[in-house]
């Protein structure tokens, strides 16, 4: 981040407070949606319930097969009279009230191990990808008003409990051009389509704004202040989490931070040499490539200078397309030798004798019509 | 010629900017006609190094806001991004404007105007400042316009091929303001016409 080593930090009302901070290292880190998405993948796994139908199920009867020659299938029938039950085909899957198929257990494989070394480079890498301003477009979120990306709000605005009520939350986030986003999530509340909606999943919405803040220094008040605001959510800098920063697996967050958190950065990622003072052994990933510009890699003199000159005219020659031999005559006089004869000795030209044809004898005419 | 130097100024370039942009100056002889050759640059200036418009767009190309997939006639892929001239979802012809540091749009305006978006290269992470508009209203002629159009995606260096298609949406823009005339009456034919002179 040669070019844009520091951001600005924006005050009360929306305008830059002055002060700057150097941008930390881990918004150059890697962007790769592939691992984020793997690791986002496994960790929305992680908060699941297991749950199983009774072992009893499709069971709690005394059924037995027929056996053949009943001209009945072999299934297990219910035993017994007196009801309509009786007779009927039971514990099969395909059997009305038998079991399900495979019934589920409670054993099955819910959560999801990952390496913590994955899972750093995830999170580091949708921080990086949270102050590009085209990634944040491209997950929809609402930034035309925003005045610079990553968007940094100084401490003093939080401090002593300001964000502690919901319209002075609001408020702040509306003076540093958030709130279009928050308005957009409001907006977007829509009744799920299918049983979601009675299991606990009734709306679905988008996501807005993610406040993440210093715990030590702001305070814990902007929680409280900002959790009826539609789709905004908190995070403590300490403790953040992939899927806030990557809903969906999808890079781009829009993120607020507060100038503590932002500052913290530093210590909790470290650099890509000095190891993160809260994270043990770990170092901040490193780019492959130091420039990642196709067309500048292309047109770059080292690359340009080594390349031979282009060959040939920038035309094509056309070697396949068939000429007519009927107006180009060097084509006729390949395919047809004798056309310079013919052309030369005019035969095309000539006309047929115009003499008639000889009439036919008397005696032929005579034996043909002869009865 | 006083239209485009408001344009520069507006879009806060001084006049040595335009002139100097000639990239292949310092290259020896031979690079130089090569480049000459060599279809423009997509990119300009980028925040970063490491996070260049090709990366962008290869993690957004499958999925993103502005796509808009149909299975209609064989799941075309249109976007809704204001900086994109045609409307296609497509890398090529620096169609996909805001992953481009560098990109022009032409949108509607009020009152019959029509709208010239520009992104600022120096401002590409800072949203609020990052598109320049231009309107031209809508008592200018058509072709002034056209001119107008031309010339600003012309003058500031973009790819030849966007200026056509410039020039072109802004026609369209024009074009749809017109009140559309009203259809005929049917006239009579055949036996309901001989009937009709009756």
């Amino acid at each position: 981040m040669a070019s844009r080593p520091t951001v600005t930090i924006i005050g009360k009302d929306g305008s830059p407070s002055g002060a700057t901070h150097p941008i930390p290292t881990v918004f150059a880190s890697p962007i790769r949606p592939d691992i984020v998405q793997q690791v986002h993948t496994g960790m929305a796994k992680n908060k699941r319930q297991p749950y199983a139908v009774s072992e009893k199920a499709g069971h709690q009867t005394s059924a037995e097969s027929w056996g053949t020659g009943r001209a009945v299938a072999r299934i297990p029938r219910v035993s017994g009279g007196g009801t309509h039950r009786a007779g009927q085909a039971a514990f099969g899957n395909m059997c009305r009230s038998g079991r399900m198929f495979a019934p589920t257990k409670i054993w099955r494989k819910w959560h999801i191990k990952i390496n913590q070394g994955q899972k750093r480079f995830a999170t580091a890498s949708a921080l990086a990808a949270s102050a590009v301003a085209p990634l944040l477009l491209a997950r929809g979120h609402q930034i035309s008003n925003v005045p610079e990306v990553p968007l940094i709000v100084d401490s003093a605005v939080f401090e002593g409990g300001a964000a502690a009520k919901t319209a002075n939350a609001f408020s702040i986030l509306s003076a540093v051009g958030a709130s279009a986003d928050v308005i957009k999530s409001k907006k977007s509340k829509k009744l799920r389509a299918g049983k979601g909606k009675l299991r606990g999943r009734r709306h679905r919405q988008r996501r807005g704004p993610l406040v993440i803040y210093d715990p030590e220094v702001d305070g814990t008040e902007l929680v409280k202040g900002t959790r009826n605001l539609p789709g905004v959510e908190t995070c403590s800098v300490y403790a953040l989490n992939l899927l806030q920063l990557a809903p969906g697996g999808h890079l781009g967050r829009f993120i607020v931070w507060t100038s503590a958190a932002f500052k913290a950065l530093d210590s909790i990622y470290g650099t890509t040499t000095t190891p993160s003072e809260l994270k043990k052994d770990f170092l901040l990933p490193s780019n492959v490539v130091s420039q990642a510009d196709l067309s500048r890699l292309i047109n770059s003199s080292e690359i340009q200078s080594v390349l031979n000159a282009p060959k040939g005219s920038s035309l094509t020659k056309r070697s396949g397309i068939q000429k007519n031999p009927l107006r180009n005559k060097q084509v006729m006089l390949r395919f047809n030798p004798y056309h310079s004869t013919f052309v030369k000795k005019e035969l095309g030209q000539q006309k047929k004798e115009a003499a008639k044809p000889p009439k036919t004898p008397e005696t032929f005419l005579s034996v043909l019509k002869e009865d | 010629m006083s239209e485009l130097s408001d344009i520069r100024t507006i879009l806060g370039l001084g006049k040595d900017e335009i002139t100097s942009n000639k990239r292949s100056s310092r290259l020896p002889n031979s690079v130089d006609n090569y480049l000459r050759k060599a279809p423009k640059s997509c990119n300009f200036t980028m925040a970063s190094p490491q996070v260049s418009s090709d990366l962008i767009w290869e993690i957004v190309r499958n999925n993103n806001s502005f796509l808009v997939k149909r299975k209609a006639s064989g799941g075309v892929q249109f976007s809704r991004d204001n900086l994109n001239l045609t409307n296609k979802h497509a890398r090529k012809c620096q169609w996909a404007g805001f992953v481009n540091d560098k990109a022009i749009g032409v949108v509607p305006g009020e009152k019959n105007a029509v709208k010239v978006l520009s992104k600022k290269t120096s401002a590409a992470n800072k949203p609020a400042s990052a598109i320049t508009e231009t309107t031209y209203s809508g008592g200018k002629s058509a072709r002034k316009t056209y001119v107008a159009v031309a010339q600003q995606a012309a003058k500031s260096n973009y790819r030849a091929d966007l200026r056509q298609a410039a020039v072109a949406r802004a026609s369209a823009i024009r074009h749809s303001y017109k009140e559309p005339k009203p259809t005929p009456e049917p006239k009579p034919r055949g036996a309901k016409a001989k009937k009709a002179a009756e």
